[in-house]
């Protein structure tokens, strides 16, 4: 079947099989390989990408779906002004996730930031749930998001 | 801290893993397992296979057809009499992984069914050990000092418990795989794999295949993942394999487990029993000890002396025992091999005694903190080793720390009192508040591996004309923060800017070969080596540039320890933790929260705080999942599928912050590991603290509430 969808800013339009997920589609055919595959059964929260700005486990969205939607993944996260405030935030603190969460982790961050600049320690621990990974000490993954929520708040006062 | 162009990558989603390796052309390979846990194999029935896709099988394998551990000898591929389900029997390399799968169920595997075994096969106490049972009896160990029968006759109170603990699934970030790159002019195999020990997976692919060592490779991807102790020696199984079919089609391979399949078949944290026994005198002081230790090692007991002189050893760490009687076994049995796992051998032991001292100090009716005091090894009441340095004693300020930051002896009288009462009024059962608890545990860990004598460890510094500093070696790095620890020894050490300085990336062929990255050797062998290397390096500068300096492991350490005897030093050195874990728990579900946690640390010269809390805080996570979360049982010797989607390791909101406190060490010159510490006391003191809230006493884990109610 054929689809279009706007990946990370740009149109693409291709024919793809209706059994294919979105996360084959990202890693495979577009070779956007920061959306790593995990359990590939929505349970590690490895994959997780945005779909018409809503959070999604890429390995459990059938690719077909986003078919006239909008697909953001960390490749096109990662130029924007608030993947920086993230990032800040994130090294400030000296928060370091491996490579196989943290691109996850720095879009469930924004996800969290587009709800509230004042996530609380709890909200952060709860909502972090979603990613399971022997990697991250939780106490500077709660720091690092809300350093970065301080940085995001400062950035738009600014402006 | 962290080098931050690295740090920047990570977050930007550019590490790059085995599964990142794209290449259209190679070829994937699926493995055919055992579906019996048991059984000689009597034929084959292949289905009609397409011309493009290779079998291959035992009898293909051109070199070495096992991989050695002592005297276990694993098969690569297994035809005759396999041992677990799962056991790889062939390999089917083709272009389509899923045409692979589905050709690999059409292949029928005839059996001839042997009787298997799961468990421990233990004999009844004055029951003669059956046959079976010494069949399964792969290791056995027994260490005496004193005279334990007599002392137990003077004993004035005896105690005796059994203590359990169960598998755990190392739960890495990537699930094992390997990228064979094919050559056909250069004829070489150049193998990308995630693995703690480089050198191992050389040498297995050189054996297996009967090639000379430079026609062989391996890279390890630049970026560490959170493999800990799980990519030990199964990545060299997983590169064997690989490198097979890439030698035998003469193309490219990739080989990537699912994580189903990675759940299912691969080690896991080996369970034990442990049944203690002691004799006290009329003050309440441990006399006399008897123990028997009992691991379940699986089809394959991959390092079982290890994990066993590790726990005989933990047994006899912390307290003053004159007589001790310590009987270690290890059993096979007919499910995957168990392997090494971060506190391996010390976090079951230390789980066993911690607990168990808990229980001695609640019939003397005393605190545990009295109890520990009175009890506690010190060079005028020495421990069963024969140690006699001061830092192979617990410091005396590691327990009053903790106590002071918690304020336990308070909170512990005041929620005993409420056990009690509870106890005698058991219609407070039904109270809608939450009961609360609160447990002390102490450890200990051992750095370095018992078996280093048997393991090279070498690394190099080079420092070129224009003054680049490149450092060259095997070990590979758990995180961004000890590759910045190494970089920042050289360029203080040296006199360079740190942008200056390299950690070339590990590949075989260019690079020395450090051994095994377990059991805190990074930061202490190599760490110290690399030290060595610098002054080395520093002495030759007068001679002027290009200058380098190689330093090996110094094994004396090793030969000063008798296996047998159990005497002498063991380790490079010892770092020590307490902690104390205060829990709340719902009374109609029986399910815990963990409220606060406190550890005091003796870890000798901490390079960088951040990161050792953050080791900490790892450990805390890992051990609080093996305690209360993370469930993993066979049943007929197969993981039941529901498992893989119900397994659960600890998350964020499981934990509070920690509070961490790191003791001015006497030692402090010395680094030593931390790595296992939280793996050896939270077990314990976690379940002290659930068994003072629930009024019961917890003694296995993982904890379940079914078992409570």
């Amino acid at each position: 079947m054929i689809i279009t969808l706007d990946l990370n800013g740009k149109e693409e339009t291709l024919d793809i099989d209706p059994s294919l997920r979105l996360i084959h589609l990202l890693r495979n055919t577009f070779g956007l390989l920061g959306t790593k595959e995990g359990c590939l059964h929505g349970h590690c929260g490895y994959c997780l990408v945005f779909l018409n700005d809503q959070l999604v486990l890429s390995c459990l969205t059938p690719a077909f779906s986003t078919h006239r939607g909008k697909v953001v993944t960390i490749e096109g996260f990662r130029g924007t002004p608030e993947y920086y405030d993230i990032e800040k935030g994130f090294l400030e603190v000296q928060y370091t996730p491996c490579g196989f969460c943290a691109s996850a982790r720095v879009l469930l961050t924004h996800a969290i930031l587009q709800e509230t600049l004042h996530p609380t320690e709890q909200m952060i621990r709860k909502r972090f749930t979603a990613i399971l990974c022997r990697c991250t000490d939780p106490s500077r993954l709660v720091a690092g998001v809300q350093r970065a929520a301080a940085i995001r708040r400062h950035r738009q006062h600014a402006v | 801290m962290e080098d931050l162009s690295e740090v920047r990558k990570v977050l930007q989603g550019k590490s790059t893993f085995v599964g990142d390796i794209l290449d259209p052309k190679a070829l994937w390979v699926k493995v055919k397992r055992a579906t019996i846990p048991h059984g000689r194999i009597q034929g084959l029935v292949f289905p009609p296979f397409p011309p493009y896709v290779r079998i291959i099988r035992s009898k293909d394998i051109p070199g070495k057809r096992t991989i050695s551990f002592g005297k276990v000898e694993i098969p690569l591929l297994n035809e005759s009499e396999v041992r677990y389900v799962g056991e790889p029997i062939l390999l089917l390399v083709g272009p389509d992984p899923e045409e692979l799968e589905k050709l690999s169920q059409q292949i029928v595997v005839l059996y001839e069914e042997l009787p298997a075994n799961f468990e421990i096969p233990l004999a009844e106490e004055g029951q003669k050990e059956s046959l079976y049972l010494k069949e399964s009896l792969y290791l056995e160990k027994t260490i005496q000092r004193g005279n334990p029968k007599e002392a137990f006759e003077q004993s004035h109170r005896i105690l005796e418990r059994e203590y359990s603990t169960g598998f755990q699934e190392h739960y890495y970030s990537e699930p094992h795989g390997a990228y064979v790159h094919w050559d056909d002019e250069e004829t070489t195999l150049d193998i990308h794999i995630a693995s703690r020990w480089p050198f191992h997976v050389h040498r297995v692919v050189k054996e297996s295949l009967a090639l000379p060592w430079e026609l062989v490779s391996v890279s390890i991807p630049p970026d560490p993942d959170t493999s800990l102790d799980g990519k030990l020696w199964y990545p060299s199984f997983v590169s064997a394999h690989a490198a097979l079919a890439a030698w035998l089609t003469r193309r490219s391979i990739k080989y990537l487990y699912s994580r189903q399949e990675d759940f299912l078949f691969t080690p896991k944290r080996a369970p034990s029993t442990v049944r203690m026994k002691a004799g006290l005198d009329g003050e309440g002081r441990l006399q006399v000890l008897e123990a028997e230790i009992l691991f379940n090692m699986g089809a394959y007991p991959v390092f079982a002396e290890e994990l066993l002189d590790r726990a005989i050893y933990a047994l006899g760490v912390l307290y003053s025992c004159p007589h001790l009687h310590i009987r270690g076994r290890v059993f096979t049995s007919c499910l995957p091999p168990a392997g090494a796992f971060s506190g391996m051998g010390g976090s079951q032991s230390l789980f066993a005694l911690e607990v168990f001292t808990d229980e001695i100090r609640q019939e003397l009716g005393v605190s545990p903190t009295e109890w520990k005091t009175r009890n506690l090894a010190t060079k005028q009441r020495p421990k069963p080793w024969g140690a006699h340095r001061k830092q192979f004693f617990p410091p005396s300020a590691l327990l009053e720390t903790v106590l002071q930051a918690s304020d336990f002896e308070r909170r512990h009288a005041t929620l005993e009192l409420l056990r009690k009462h509870r106890e005698q009024n058991p219609e407070s059962f039904t109270s809608p508040e939450f009961w609360e608890g609160i447990g002390i545990a102490l450890g200990a860990q051992g750095s370095g591996f018992f078996l280093d004598r048997e393991h090279r460890s070498k690394v190099e510094v080079r420092m070129t004309k224009d003054k680049k500093v490149s450092i060259h070696t095997s070990a590979v790095p758990g995180s961004y923060a000890l590759k910045s620890i190494w970089k920042t020894i050289a360029s203080e050490s040296l006199g360079v800017h740190p942008s200056s300085v390299f950690i070339e990336p590990i590949r075989t062929r260019s690079t020395q070969d450090s051994g095994p990255s377990i059991f805190s050797r990074n930061i202490t062998l190599t760490t110290k080596l690399i030290e060595q290397c610098c002054s080395q390096l520093k002495k030759s500068l007068p001679a002027g540039l290009p200058a380098q300096g190689v330093k090996s492991l110094d094994p004396r350490y090793a030969r000063s320890w008798n296996r047998e005897t159990f005497l002498g030093n063991p380790f490079t050195a010892i770092s020590w933790a307490a902690a104390v874990v205060e829990v709340k728990i719902d009374p109609l579900s029986l399910v815990p929260q963990i409220e606060h946690v406190w550890m005091s640390i003796d870890a000798g010269r901490i390079l960088d705080e951040k990161e050792a809390r953050r080791t900490i805080e790892l450990g805390i996570a890992q051990a609080v999942g093996w305690t209360l979360l993370e469930h993993v049982f066979y049943v007929e010797g197969s993981i039941p599928h529901p498992l893989f989607w119900n397994y659960r390791i600890c998350s964020p909101s499981d934990l509070p912050t920690p509070h961490i406190e790191f003791l001015p060490s006497e030692d402090h010159k010395n680094v030593k590991g931390l790595g296992e510490l939280a793996l050896n006391v939270i077990p314990a003191a976690l379940i002290n603290a659930l068994s003072q809230g629930l009024g019961k006493r917890i003694r296995a884990i993982p904890k379940r509430e079914e078992v409570l109610l």
